[in-house]
């Protein structure tokens, strides 16, 4: 009984774990400006990113290797984007239409 | 875009003259005129507006980045897409940046020019197709854009090298802090400026060809533009700091000829280096902007207009100027925008005393002051008023200026309403955009006499429009 216990409480708080690990957060291009400058993560977190604004914009992620880069495209007025954040590192996610639009991104 | 009129930028006491004698006919141009645009128009213009070519590189409006959503009056978005190399991009192929402007207008002064405005025009209330401008405008590589502007002058007859601006850029850190690196080969002290507070950039951004303007400017008010080539540095860090330094060489007579200066080559010559300078301080917040910044530039020249019987003149010119700009609504391109700048320009100009005595006893050394404020409203990105008063004073010789009095003194106002129906997000047609302005310029003095100042006074009706091929 207390091997089944032990395991059901290892279970669910792996469970937990899991769902923190995957936390997904909010980030708005309102203003021709990201609402945040800079986010901690960790591995597997997403962001989702929303236009606020009445024009198109873009998500570019560079990071966390010099060479690595995903391009998400283009975002139209109220559309919004995902990314999962899967390898630890430093990204910056920038706009590549407006370059006023850039974001600091670190993932442990 | 649209410099600061480059095509009637006045060259110190030359420049009157200059304009004067450069007023060629264009009423009898016009009809030729309207029939190159309508063949432009029949090309079939692709999403456009203040330089077409980058609205559709970055799937932009033209209120993203520019104030009443026409140029050349830059938002914030509008300063950082130049100062990052003009390769901000949506990512996709849209063809050669190639696109094409138009100016036309109607000039009516308070009292007709005796003799024609201009060679071919009549004393008073002329139209006239003042411009058709052609522009490669865009990213080249990853790192390197800019725009190439060549036109044709219909009051001048002239085709003419415009504003040139090619430069490269690269992004890194400096002190913890984010920099931007980048050169430039521009044509023109200002014309690679991101704010519209310098001279080449500045309010108003279009004016009569056709009416008097007074005959003193300072060096750095638009008198080398196009007339020069340089290369220049500069360095923004941390969003705050701006510093660049560019030479200058003077064109040569067969370069001037090459770019269209000439025969209407009345403005000051010098085939000399110049150096120049520019420090910028910049802070953005949301719905606020403002820069305060400084200008420098020193040049050997010998004044246009045989002013000076060609003797040179070294003439020193350093600047202040300042921008402010409230953006109600941050998130909407069109929401209400509120524009101030500011320019101050102090030149002094030393000749030899013996040169000086050449010159039937003018003074050796003269000074210029030139100020300028002005404030707009942007409505919706629609309709924009303007106000601005300007003011130049200098030293009085009636031995080296060419006015009445000797003195080189002027002041007075620019009122202006302009409407622009496109260029914003939505606007069925997004092929194409145009400008109609209404501006009123009063003079209070004139080339040194407060008496028939109002002479000068003229309305002048424009209508300029813009397309990407």
């Amino acid at each position: 009984m207390n091997i089944r216990l032990a395991a059901a409480v290892a279970f669910l708080t792996g469970i937990i774990v899991a769902a923190q690990a995957a936390a997904t957060m909010t980030v708005g291009q309102h203003g021709l400006v990201f609402t945040r400058s800079s986010a901690s993560l960790a591995k597997g977190d997403r962001i989702v990113f929303t236009n606020e604004d009445d024009v198109i914009h873009n998500i570019h992620i560079f990071g966390p290797g010099n060479d690595d880069s995903t391009d998400l495209g283009l975002q139209k007025p109220g559309a919004t984007l995902t990314y999962k954040f899967d390898k630890a590192g430093a990204y910056m996610v920038r706009c590549s239409i407006h370059p006023s639009v850039k974001m600091a991104v670190s993932v442990k | 875009m649209t410099p600061r009129d480059q095509t009637t930028a006045l060259t110190s006491v030359t420049a009157g003259a200059r304009a004067r004698c450069g007023r060629a006919a264009a009423v009898t141009f016009f009809g030729s005129g309207l029939s190159i645009l309508l063949l432009f128009a029949a090309l079939g213009p692709r999403p456009a507006l203040a330089v077409p070519a980058f609205a559709a590189q970055t799937s932009q409006p033209c209120a993203t980045c520019h104030i009443g959503a026409f140029g050349p009056h830059l938002t914030p978005q509008g300063r950082d897409f130049k100062l990052h190399g003009y390769v901000a991009s949506d990512g996709k192929e849209h063809g050669p940046p190639l696109a094409w402007t138009s100016l036309t207008s109607f000039t009516h002064t308070a009292v007709a020019q005796p003799g024609g405005a201009a060679p071919r025009f009549k004393p008073n209330d002329n139209v006239a197709l003042d411009q058709v401008a052609l522009y490669y405008a865009g990213r080249m590589t990853s790192d390197v854009g800019g725009f190439i502007e060549v036109k044709f002058d219909g009051v001048t007859h002239q085709f003419q090298a415009d504003n040139i601006d090619v430069r490269r850029v690269r992004e890194g850190q400096l002190f913890g802090q984010d920099v931007l690196w980048g050169m430039t080969v521009n044509n023109g002290p200002t014309v690679q400026d991101a704010w519209n507070s310098t001279p080449a950039w500045g309010f108003p951004f279009n004016r009569s060809a056709l009416a008097p303007t007074p005959m003193a400017a300072p060096l750095l008010d638009g008198a080398l533009n196009q007339r020069v080539v340089g290369v220049g540095a500069y360095m923004l860090w941390n969003d705050l700091l701006l510093l660049e330094a560019d030479v200058y060489k003077g064109l040569d007579s067969f370069a001037l000829r090459a770019v269209g200066q000439v025969p209407m080559d009345d403005g000051d010559r010098t085939t000399a280096f110049i150096p120049y300078a520019r420090l910028a301080l910049i802070r953005d917040w949301q719905n606020h902007h403002v820069e305060v910044g400084a200008l420098a530039l020193s040049a050997n020249v010998v004044p246009g207009g045989n002013q000076t019987l060609g003797l040179g003149v070294r003439k020193t010119d350093t600047a202040f100027d300042a921008t402010y700009q409230y953006i109600s609504d941050p998130a909407k391109v069109t929401s209400d925008r509120l524009s101030a700048h500011g320019t101050y320009i102090h030149e002094t100009a030393g000749m030899e005393g013996s040169q000086a005595q050449a010159l039937t006893g003018a003074l050796p050394d003269h000074s210029l002051d030139t100020m300028r404020v002005d404030i707009s409203y942007s409505f919706a990105a629609t309709v924009t008023p303007s106000v601005q008063y300007f003011r130049t004073t200098g030293t009085t010789d009636s031995n080296y200026w060419g006015t009445p009095n000797g003195s080189p003194n002027s002041d007075g106002m620019i009122f202006e309403v302009g409407y622009v129906p496109w260029g914003k997000p939505g606007s069925p047609f997004p092929n194409m955009n145009l400008r109609l302005a209404v501006q009123y310029v009063s003079y209070f003095s004139f080339d040194g006499s407060s008496a028939n100042a109002g002479s000068n006074n003229n309305f002048f009706f424009s209508l300029r429009t813009a397309a990407r091929f």
